[in-house]
């Protein structure tokens, strides 16, 4: 049975809410019985962009992350439906708008926030996939056609095939220890939930403080090679994809002109700028 | 880039946004091509529509003329000058005109057609004194929503969305203005619009209302012609090589026609300017520069005086502008980090680009959903403000926090807006977009903070150069503090 996934490319979104507004266009003012109700004008994000800033100025990074509902296969909000909330052979989770009136409690059910309480109709709703749509012969719902950078992409294939590109793509789902086994996959979410250590390398060159390209850069923790990498022709080198909390850090910097020069840092809750480190 | 051999291949500005292989020689008229209005003069019309459509022709005999960032100065001191942007020459640029032109009657009538601009004229205050001034003695709005600057009108037409009327046109085609701009498009997209709905309560579409007002001064039938809006767009289509692809009833049943990109090599654009690289004859299909424009002979230079690449310009050596110097160099800015005084009260700088989520004024308030985008506007107590970005440090040292509603002012004015904070600005920049459509002062208007966001309240009015109409918003230095007032209506 093939089922319905949705990879999001952090790399890839740019915040410009095209997915968000189609998403409106779709559903404010708009009935589709036995999917969903219509959603109200303001208040509600079925898809949500949630942003993070990484790092201080001038090396900033800015990482966005679409949000929506996981379509889980455990879905906490069916268990509490009691009958409210069922899961299709596609693997799309509908709320039924007739039958999931007054169930606030639904709301609380998601552990992701995805399901929003539309108070005018007393009724939990989130976002379907654009069912109704794939159910009239649509490929792909609306937030994925309205992607200009490609960071949206809904794919149709077996749980099987579905294993083997999170294995090869290397996908994650949100919050994986709430064990609610999302149909969302996220590429690059490093981009947005680890950490990265980054600076520069200078050093005098006939009497001018240049950039250092192709310094070596080894990462080590705990007296072993954690990650390596060179720096570019400003000088410049990152290390990223660190967990949060990891706690000290030496970084090596080698060059063929320069003496090895070592530095200790540390990885709390924040990326690092490291200011510039002088080879002599 | 001239030096190393300006437009051979590989050295040009790189425009990278264009340049799909589409079919240029389709004739579709832009927006600016003329015909519905005649206008011969304004429009592009005596180039393209006028031998292609058969329509009265018009013209506007009022040579008298205003800049627009000095309208506030017109009404209210009765005097204001500017310079030209002709485009018909290179020399179009520099001819003064005053107002009031000689012998020619001053202000008494204002027909503005919606309401950009609070959102987008420099030091915006003005405005608000001259809208409300005695000098003025009738203001009309034609508008489709009531934003704030509909509120100085006398008389509002109420005109229907896009949604509610017919029309033609073609996807980012500004023909007439901006020649082939399509090419920023992957495809050549024209489109039949069809009305949604009949017009909301009592608005009527534009050319509804010019037609009643045209029935009114006895010129119905040079504006209308007889023609409804649908046969407008069926002129329009005539007049186009749509009409040789389609026929106008399985256009009007499909609604759109793709232009195929072109597939024969001879039907290609060639390269913009590499027929100068070249030492050729002009080859592209522009209409630009007129023939007598050419320094040397037709089709051959450069629309320059002497038609060679001038590194020093010699029409800005005849010129005298200290501001504007034939070889550019830095000129300190008139309101920065060097301006003492200034900096003392205000030292924080504002810069004011255009909005990312809205075009201009065009999708800003209005209730649109696009008010639920936490980096346009962020609801607080029930009202939606417009965003302004600072450093964290610049707000710490101020006490401010994110979402903070706070106070952006000058001398000019003040403007509420909800801070946002970030590191991707440089500490002592405050960036907040111009163009809100919202004008909502909460006291007199012209005298009191604006909480809808229009923070070109707080730009100068002062011209780029003292030569030319050109705004310069982005030399403005402000003060930022958290705002304690009331926050909700």
């Amino acid at each position: 049975m093939k089922k319905w996934n949705l990879i999001v490319d952090v790399a890839e979104c740019h915040n410009c809410h095209n997915c968000f507004v189609t998403c409106k266009d779709e559903y404010v003012d708009n009935n589709f019985p036995g999917y969903s109700a219509p959603q109200p004008l303001h208040g509600h994000k079925w898809i949500n962009i949630l942003a993070k800033e990484r790092g201080q100025y001038p090396r900033v990074e800015a990482a966005y992350l679409p949000t929506m509902c996981n379509h889980c296969d455990n879905a906490p909000c069916i268990a509490a439906g009691k009958g409210a909330v069922t899961k299709r052979d596609d693997g799309i989770v509908i709320i039924d708008p007739q039958l999931a009136v007054g169930r606030k409690d639904l709301v609380e059910a998601c552990p992701y926030g995805a399901i929003w309480w539309n108070e005018e109709l007393r009724l939990p709703q989130t976002w379907t996939f654009d069912a109704h749509l794939l159910d009239r012969g649509w490929k792909e719902p609306r937030c994925v056609q309205s992607c200009p950078t490609g960071a949206l992409k809904s794919i149709k294939v077996s749980d099987q095939e579905m294993a083997a590109i999170i294995q090869a793509e290397q996908l994650k789902p949100l919050a994986p220890e709430k064990n609610t086994k999302p149909r969302v996959y996220y590429k690059n979410l490093y981009l947005y939930d680890r950490l990265f250590i980054a600076g520069s390398i200078v050093a005098e060159r006939a009497g001018v403080l240049d950039c250092v390209d192709q310094a070596q850069i080894e990462l080590m923790k705990d007296g072993a090679v954690k990650a390596s990498t060179q720096s570019d022709i400003f000088g410049e080198y990152k290390i990223d994809a660190l967990d949060e909390n990891s706690g000290p850090y030496e970084l090596r910097i080698s060059h063929r002109e320069f003496k090895t020069k070592s530095i200790t840092t540390e990885l709390a809750n924040e990326s690092v700028v490291l200011a510039p480190i002088y080879l002599v | 880039m001239a030096m190393r051999g300006l437009v051979k291949p590989g050295i040009n500005f790189g425009n990278m946004g264009t340049g799909a292989p589409l079919d240029m020689q389709f004739y579709f008229p832009g927006y600016a091509d003329g015909g519905i209005s005649g206008d011969v003069e304004g429009t592009a019309d005596a180039i393209q529509n006028y031998q292609r459509l058969p329509h009265l022709i018009s013209m506007n005999t009022v040579t008298q003329k205003i800049s627009r960032l000095r309208i506030p100065e017109a009404i209210l001191d009765g005097k204001a000058e500017g310079y030209l942007t002709d485009s018909k020459s290179l020399e179009g640029q520099f001819m003064r005109f005053s107002y009031p032109a000689p012998g020619h009657s001053p202000i008494k009538m204002m027909y503005k057609y919606g309401g950009s601009h609070f959102g987008t004229t420099m030091e915006s205050n003005r405005l608000a004194k001259a809208l409300q001034s005695e000098n003025i003695e009738f203001i009309l709005n034609q508008s489709i929503w009531n934003e704030g600057e509909t509120a100085f009108a006398d008389l509002i037409l109420p005109a229907c969305t896009n949604f509610e009327r017919t029309d033609i046109g073609e996807w980012a085609s500004s023909g007439g203005y901006g020649h082939h701009n399509f090419n920023q498009l992957n495809h050549r997209v024209i489109t039949l619009q069809h009305k949604c709905i009949e017009p909301l309560g009592e608005s009527k579409s534009d050319f509804q209302i010019f037609l009643e007002l045209s029935k009114r001064l006895g010129l119905s039938a040079y504006f209308g012609e007889g023609k409804s809006e649908l046969l407008w767009c069926r002129e329009q289509f005539l007049s186009s090589d749509l009409s040789k692809v389609i026929s106008w009833k399985e256009f009007l049943k499909k609604g759109y026609y793709v232009v195929p990109a072109e597939t024969k090599s001879e039907n290609r654009a060639p390269a913009s300017m590499r027929w100068f690289a070249e030492g050729r004859k002009k080859d592209v299909p522009e209409p630009s520069p007129l023939p007598c424009e050419y320094g040397e002979e037709y089709l051959r230079g450069l629309q320059t005086q002497s038609g060679k690449f001038e590194f020093e310009p010699s029409s800005l050596k005849r010129f005298d502008d200290p501001e504007r110097p034939p070889v550019n160099k830095y000129i300190p800015a008139w309101e920065g980090r060097q301006t003492k005084d200034l900096y003392e009260r205000f030292p924080l700088q504002l810069i004011t680009p255009h909005p990312r989520f809205s075009f201009h004024t065009l999708g800003d308030g209005k209730d649109s959903v696009i008010n639920d985008i936490v980096d346009h506007r962020v609801l607080i107590d029930g009202y939606y403000y417009w965003t302004a970005r600072m450093h964290f440090a610049d707000a710490a040292a101020r006490g401010i926090r994110h979402h903070d509603l706070v106070r952006l002012f000058n001398d000019r004015g003040s403007v509420i807006c909800a801070v946002v904070l970030t590191e991707r600005l440089v500490p002592g920049v405050v960036h907040s977009a111009e163009s809100s459509s919202q004008y909502d002062p909460i006291g007199e208007p012209g005298a009191s903070p604006d909480r809808g966001g229009c923070v070109n309240l707080l730009t100068p009015k002062r011209h780029m150069t003292g030569k030319t109409t050109a705004s310069a918003p982005n030399s403005c230095l402000i003060e930022v503090e958290k705002w304690h007032g009331e926050s909700a209506s």
